[in-house]
């Protein structure tokens, strides 16, 4: 699954950084795979007191598709913004699942060990999902913010470097953020 | 594709957030100026924001060991207003960011409501054993209990290890600078200094040693309309310092911890491991000085001393006395002297003699020699206010005179006529105005000090009662 990606990433992130959006979809894919399969890997392994981390996992899924050649910083903060977003995917498609039927197979082990959410469960995390949307609806920038900031683990800084503003304009939208979020799902959330 | 809208609200959120919540009410009426709709809204975000739990999105949906990022500074993304930190700290806005950490201004709630400084210290500058001492400090830090010490609440690390110290928020200026914008008068300052000295000396019973006393760490605040010292941030030198043998300025990582101008000879000095309170005795003597002359002992004009020269100075030079050092600027002079009520020549007379003394005994080299006690030195200076003989002034002179005189000829500087030779002449050369007089009455020369009266060369004084 890897050899695919790997080094293509490189060039796609430059191409990337550079404006091409085009580049972007075409590593969504990869990096996809990728933290899906190092997720089951880990799990599978059942090490105990072992936890998931995605941080973890979004560093191990940047080695391994990047490599370990020279690369700027400024490229590992563009791949975690991306990384964030598909690990809201997969978390996000893992929460939908769960919540539709307990399903057996392999899955189940990994949606078990997943559960660690401190949005606490399944339900909190798509609603967040769903009030996620309808924020980037309203201001795109914010979307992005607590996309790369909760599910990529990026800090205040590398989140100012990849997005090219301020870090005060990312502490603001973060915080405010947090209150539309909240106030969005308390209002449509299950009783 | 931002919605114009929500820009604005979340700006003014974002501004509400960061105030207190007595603040924020006439805050919300003065943007929305009469409009209704947006302070309906405004109000209404502001009431969820109280409602938003403490760990909102703030942890990665994934347990998170923190291989991500280096921590290579306290994460400030982990930071915001209106955070919680520690279970029990509501963020309110930061107050200041400096080389160590940051202090922020935070709300407790429970088990009671009060707004506190929490100091974070930054990542880097600690390590497991400060954080153990930071756990192991409270409790000392904690018996502390003195109107002239702001309280120190809770002293900590966060289960991810960062260290913290709450303590009580103190609104007010460094004691310098509210004496200058109060013009208060050499008199007034002395009182407040005095209350400061009792602070320390309460601190230093509890075997507390500040280490870092400086007018930024000695805040004035009105308490029923007066100004009252407090000091702030007992032990965090300590507690951020390392033990033992590495108790001075000098951190493994070659840090400086401290601020130079107010460090006592033995606390730069690198083979001195034993700082006692007596270091803070010579800080204390600083602060005096900069109050009576608006200079640090060893400040220059030049901003860019160089440190090393400063700290050799420390170690190896006698600073001007403060009548001395207010003469050596004229243009300086006469704001000095503004800013105490009175007129250059008056100030001059002023420091000349009693003062000067005490200052130069607060700020001896050599510890032994210096008061022992901050009581010892604020008793001094009250016998000053009361017309008192002061002791800073070798009162039976025989050995004392002796012994100084052995000490300056050795140094190369004779003269043991005067009783400190090497002081007269400094503020025969830079003032111009050495006269010795035969005993004239400090007291009556400070009374006098206002007039024509020239109360000079009171350091000779003490020489020539020796004679």
């Amino acid at each position: 699954m890897t050899e695919d990606g790997t080094g293509q990433i490189t060039a796609l992130l430059q191409h990337w950084i550079q404006g091409d959006e085009k580049a972007l979809g075409a590593m969504v894919p990869v990096v996809y795979k990728e933290l899906q399969r190092l997720a089951r890997q880990h799990l599978q392994s059942e090490r105990p007191g072992h936890t998931l981390q995605s941080t973890a996992l979004v560093h191990e899924a940047f080695l391994r598709l990047v490599g370990s050649e020279p690369i700027e910083l400024q490229n590992r903060a563009h791949f975690i913004a991306i990384a964030s977003r598909v690990m809201r995917q997969i978390l996000v498609d893992y929460a939908r699942n769960r919540r539709a039927s307990k399903r057996d197979g392999g899955h189940r082990i990994a949606l078990e060990d997943l559960a660690e959410l401190p949005v606490d469960g399944d339900a909190e995390l798509v609603a967040l999902d769903d009030a996620l949307h309808e924020l980037s609806r309203v201001d795109e920038r914010q979307g992005r913010i607590v996309e790369m900031k909760f599910f990529g683990g990026l800090s205040a800084p590398e989140i100012s470097q990849v997005l090219g503003v301020s870090r005060a304009t990312i502490d603001r939208d973060w915080a405010t953020a947090r209150v539309w979020l909240y106030r969005h799902i308390s209002k449509t959330a299950l009783p | 594709m931002t919605d114009q809208h929500w820009d604005r609200l979340k700006e003014l959120l974002h501004r509400a957030m960061q105030l207190t919540p007595e603040q924020r009410h006439p805050f919300v009426e003065e943007v929305c100026a009469g409009d209704a709709a947006l302070q309906v809204e405004l109000q209404s975000l502001l009431a969820v924001n109280e409602q938003v739990p403490l760990d909102f999105l703030k942890a990665s949906p994934l347990a998170d060991d923190g291989m991500g990022a280096p921590k290579d500074e306290i994460d400030s993304a982990m930071l915001e207003c209106g955070q919680i930190f520690a279970q029990r700290y509501k963020l309110i806005r930061m107050l200041g960011e400096g080389g160590m950490g940051q202090v922020w201004l935070a709300e407790q709630n429970a088990p009671v409501r009060r707004q506190v400084a929490l100091k974070l210290i930054k990542a880097g500058m600690y390590d497991a054993t400060v954080v153990q001492r930071f756990r192991s400090e409270r409790q000392s830090l904690a018996i502390m209990d003195h109107p002239a010490i702001a309280k120190v609440f809770d002293a900590g690390a966060t289960p991810l290890g960062q260290p913290y110290l709450v303590m009580e928020y103190v609104p007010g200026l460094p004691i310098t600078e509210y004496c200058d914008q109060h013009k208060l008068t050499i008199a007034q300052r002395l009182q407040l200094f005095i209350q400061a000295c009792e602070g320390v000396q309460h601190a230093h019973q509890k075997a507390i040693i500040h280490r870092d006393l400086k007018p930024a760490n000695i805040l004035v605040i009105e308490v029923d309309g007066r100004p009252t010292p407090r000091i702030i941030d007992f032990g965090l030198a300590k507690a951020i310092g390392h033990e033992s043998s590495e108790q001075n300025a000098f951190t493994r990582f070659g840090l400086f911890l401290g601020t130079p101008g107010y460090m006592s000879p033995e606390h730069v000095d690198p083979t001195v491991n034993d700082v006692d309170t007596r270091s803070d005795v010579y800080s204390l003597g600083v602060v005096l000085y900069v109050l009576l002359t608006g200079l640090q002992p060893f400040g220059t004009n030049r901003a860019d001393q160089p440190v090393h020269e400063l700290l050799r100075k420390l170690r190896e030079e006698d600073p001007p006395s403060p009548s001395a050092k207010v003469s050596t600027d004229r243009e300086t002079l006469a704001t000095t002297a503004q800013a105490r009520g009175t007129e250059p020549p008056q100030l001059v007379s002023l420091l000349r003699g009693d003062l000067d003394w005490i200052a130069m005994k607060a700020l001896e080299r050599d510890r032994a020699r210096r008061y022992g006690t901050p009581l010892e030195l604020a008793a001094d200076l009250q016998r000053y206010l009361d017309h008192e003989p002061i002791l800073a002034r070798p009162a039976s002179a025989g050995p004392d005179l002796l012994r100084r005189g052995a000490r300056h000829r050795s140094a190369g500087t004779s003269g043991a006529l005067c009783g400190d030779p090497r002081r007269a002449i400094s503020g025969m050369r830079v003032s111009g105005k050495f006269e010795p007089r035969s005993q004239s009455c400090s007291k009556w020369g400070r009374l006098e000090g206002i007039s024509s009266y020239r109360h000079s060369g009171d350091i000779s004084r003490g020489s020539q009662r020796t004679q």
